[in-house]
This record gives structure tokens, sequence and C-alpha cells, in this order.
């Protein structure tokens, strides 16, 4: 297992040293590795992420990595064992978005989608479809400040259309 | 002051309008069940669509207000992921019916799997006799026919059918392509006998988990489970049913029941799991699928 470190800097100027390993994670750091475009003396620049997030995204990264090598060593570990590190996990994961708000969060998810981190963005969509769930149109416009723009009778048109989703 | 100027402005920032419209349509509004998702579209003009983009659908035609409206709802799905060329991943469709009543499911199901990406397929039928009782079970002529297209779809990795009909007798090569399927689902079905069910399993290479509920005229006596390879019965989970008189299903581990159930497992060589699973005689098959019933 390699543990040779990458620096990565934000768009802010904010360098990060992180494992290769973690920032593996994301695919197209990993496409740049493969492809020898890091210079070990050189921080990548990543222009669409500043610091604050990058931070959150090294974090969540240096977290999956340990769980990523604990599934190559523990293949036969037992089902129960499986199931408690799978709850370690599950609950670390919300502690992590719980402890941000909403605007850090889209900006997280912009971050993961534009880093390409699957499991990052995930967790981000899974999370803002929990704010969504179980609540009136009025109750999510007000939680992401959606501008309602129809008219009351286009409103009123549309969930005509959809009757059986509103009732 | 100013500080808390900026805040204000960013608080009251709608971002969620501004992401892509993938990650709306397919990652957030796809972890809401499919009513939720749909109700979206009354939020903005922003919005309005959006959930047609949605590559699962997830549909109970008893949340409508009645069959016609249920059907013209999934036909309005399917044309817009005509026009847009979209593909379905993911189709759950749950049926509930009168006896008479007009149906597209084949149409529906043909429709899907001839796109050639639906990955997961889970569709289950309940006919309703009046007075909204349920019929617990289902005249044969009620039941809707899989399409051929359903058994070469080569991105299927999931398959669930509760009380469907296998008219497809699966005699050649050709007619069963299953590559990816991991997990099927067979509930209640009738089929044309059991040498196209064998058929049907023996074309899955990677099966890993296998339920098969049986109904008492599925024109099933003794079934043989083949794989085409070794490694794809290491860990497969095995489940044999019955279905009492009072609809319930019992579960049994085809380890220890399979006399019971009429399987017999053929597989290239010894796997520990199964042990010394045999063949069985008919008669003892049926004779206790008989006595769930009495």
């Amino acid at each position: 297992m390699s543990s040779n470190m990458i620096m990565l800097k934000s768009s802010d100027g904010a360098s990060f040293e992180i494992e290769e390993a973690a920032a593996r994670k994301s695919k197209i750091i990993a496409n740049m590795i493969e492809v020898e475009c890091v210079d070990e003396d050189k921080a990548i620049p990543l222009q669409n992420v500043t610091g604050n997030i990058l931070a959150l995204v090294i974090e969540y990264c240096n977290k999956h990595i340990v769980d990523d090598d604990d599934d190559v060593a523990t293949e036969e570990a037992s089902e129960e064992e499986e199931e408690a590190k799978k709850k370690k996990v599950d609950d670390w994961e919300a502690e992590f978005m719980n402890s941000m708000s909403l605007e850090t969060m889209f900006e997280l998810l912009l971050a993961a989608n534009y880093l390409n981190i699957k499991s990052l963005i995930d967790l981000v969509c899974q999370t803002i479809a929990n704010n969504i769930k179980d609540k009136t149109p009025e109750e999510v416009r007000k939680i992401f400040s959606i501008e309602n723009d129809f008219t009351p009778e286009e409103e009123e048109e549309i969930r005509k259309e959809n009757a059986w989703a509103f009732g | 002051m100013e500080e808390e100027k900026k805040g204000k402005r960013e608080e009251d920032d709608d971002m969620i309008s501004k992401l892509p419209d993938t990650l709306i349509s397919e990652m957030i509004l796809l972890y809401l069940p499919t009513k939720e998702a749909v109700r979206t579209s009354v939020l903005s003009n922003r919005w309005r669509s959006l959930w047609l983009l949605i590559p699962g659908l997830d549909l109970d035609s008893c949340e409508f207000l009645d069959y016609n409206a249920f059907s013209s709802f999934i036909n309005t799905c399917l044309d817009f992921s005509r026009e847009e060329k979209l593909c379905l991943h993911k189709l759950k469709l749950s049926i509930r019916k009168d006896e008479n009543e007009n149906h597209h499911v084949t149409r529906w199901i043909d429709f899907v799997a001839t796109r050639r990406k639906l990955k997961h397929l889970d569709f289950e039928c309940f006919v309703k006799a009046r007075k909204c009782l349920e019929v617990k079970v289902m005249p044969l002529r009620c039941l809707e026919v899989m399409p051929v297209s359903l058994f070469v779809c080569e991105t299927l990795l999931y398959l669930r059918l509760r009380r469907v009909l296998f008219s497809n007798s699966f005699n050649e090569e050709s007619s069963v392509s299953l590559p990816r399927l991991k997990t099927l689902r067979l509930e209640q079905n009738v089929y044309l006998n059991e040498t196209s069910l064998e058929s049907l399993i023996s074309y899955c290479p990677v099966l890993d988990d296998l339920t098969i509920v049986r109904r008492v005229d599925d024109n099933l006596k003794c079934l043989r489970v083949r794989s085409q390879t070794l490694t794809s019965l290491i860990g497969i989970k095995l489940y044999f049913r019955g279905i009492s008189k009072d609809d319930k299903e019992v579960d049994f581990n085809v380890v220890r029941d399979y006399r019971k159930w009429g399987f017999f497992i053929d597989a290239p060589s010894e796997d520990a799991e199964f042990g010394s699973a045999g063949c069985l005689d008919q008669e003892a098959a049926s004779e206790h699928i008989r006595k769930l019933w009495s």
C-alpha cells in the first residue's frame, strides 16, 4: 500500500496535504495520477473548490479510505462485525452532514460533482432528499428559498395534472 | 452590518434550483418516492418537468383515482422518455386491477426492456374482486404475460415478478440472455412447464439470489436448478416457499426442505452449502403443496 502524499490547492490558495490513496476517491485526481500529470513537488490546483469546502472533502476521503482498507483486510469478517462497521460509518456520515449548513451542503455537492466522488455525491443528495421528504411544497420552498413564480392559476393547473400525487 | 447583510443574502439564495438537471433528477429526486418527486413539479417553473427526468419509477396503482388514471400516467412518462431518449434504469410497478380491466403491462415492460438500460424490475399484480377485496388466487386468464424482450435484457441486475404468466418456452439458447442478473425472485407465477423455468435459471450465469414462491397450478413438478458456472452457486440464497391457505408465505430453506418442495440442485461439483441434494419424487412434492391448502 502506497502512502505517498500529494498536495491539493484550493481556489483561494490554501494548500492541503492528502494521502494518495485518499485522493484517489476522486476519479478526476485518480486519472491525473494515472497519466502522471502529478508532479510530486507541485500542488494540484482545484479552481472550483474553496479551502473550507476542500477541507470537508478531504475529511470525507480520509475517513473512507480507512474503511476501504478494512474491507480488503477483513474479507472474512462475520456479519455482525460487518454490521457494526457499517453502523459506525453511517453514524459518522450522519454527524458529518449534520454539522453543516444547507449552503455548505450545496457547495460540497458541487465540489464532489466536480471532483467526481460518487459516494460523496450520493451522501449529500440523500441528505438533501431527506430535507424534501414528507414536506408540503410550501415547506420545501421555504427550506430552500425557492421562489414560486407560478400564478395561482398555473399552480392549480399543475396540481390538477398530477392530482394523484397531491392527494 | 455589512457582513450581516451579506449573510442574509446568501441565506436567501436558492442554491438547489441552480444545480444541474442531472444532479437534481438523477440524484436528489431519485432518493424520493415517485409520488413525492412528482410533487416537486409545483415548486416553480424550474422544477416543473425535472421529475420527468428521473431514471426510476416506483408506482402503485392504488394511489391513483382509477386504473385509467394510472395507465395514462405511465404512458405519459414512457412517451416523454421516448421523445427525450431517456432510459429508465429502475421500474417498480404494483398493480391492483379489476378482473376485466384493460391493461398494458406487457407493452410497458417491453418498452423499458428493449431500451437495454433497465437494471431493476419489480412487478406485481393483484386482482380485485368486487368491493375491492383482493382475490387470493388469481385466475389464470388475469395473469399478465411477460414479453420475450425482458428475458434478453442484458443490463438487468434484479428481477422480481409476482403473479405473472410465463408463456415463453425458452427452448432455444437465443431466447434467454440475462448475463448480469444477480437476483431473481419469482413469486406465485405460472410457467409453461418446469423445463422452461429451468432454462431461464440456467441462462443466468451470475445469479446469486434465487427465490421461488409457488402456487398450486404453476405447472411445476420437480424443478432442477442448474447453473452454468460453479462459482455462481457459491453463496446462493435459495428459498422455495409455499403459500398457505390464508395466503401467508411459508419460508423453507431449501437445504433442509428440498425434498418437500420439489427441488433438485445440479451443480457441476459438490457445493458444501447444498450438501447431498438429491432428486425427489414428484408425488411427495405435490402432496406437500396440497397439504398447505387443505
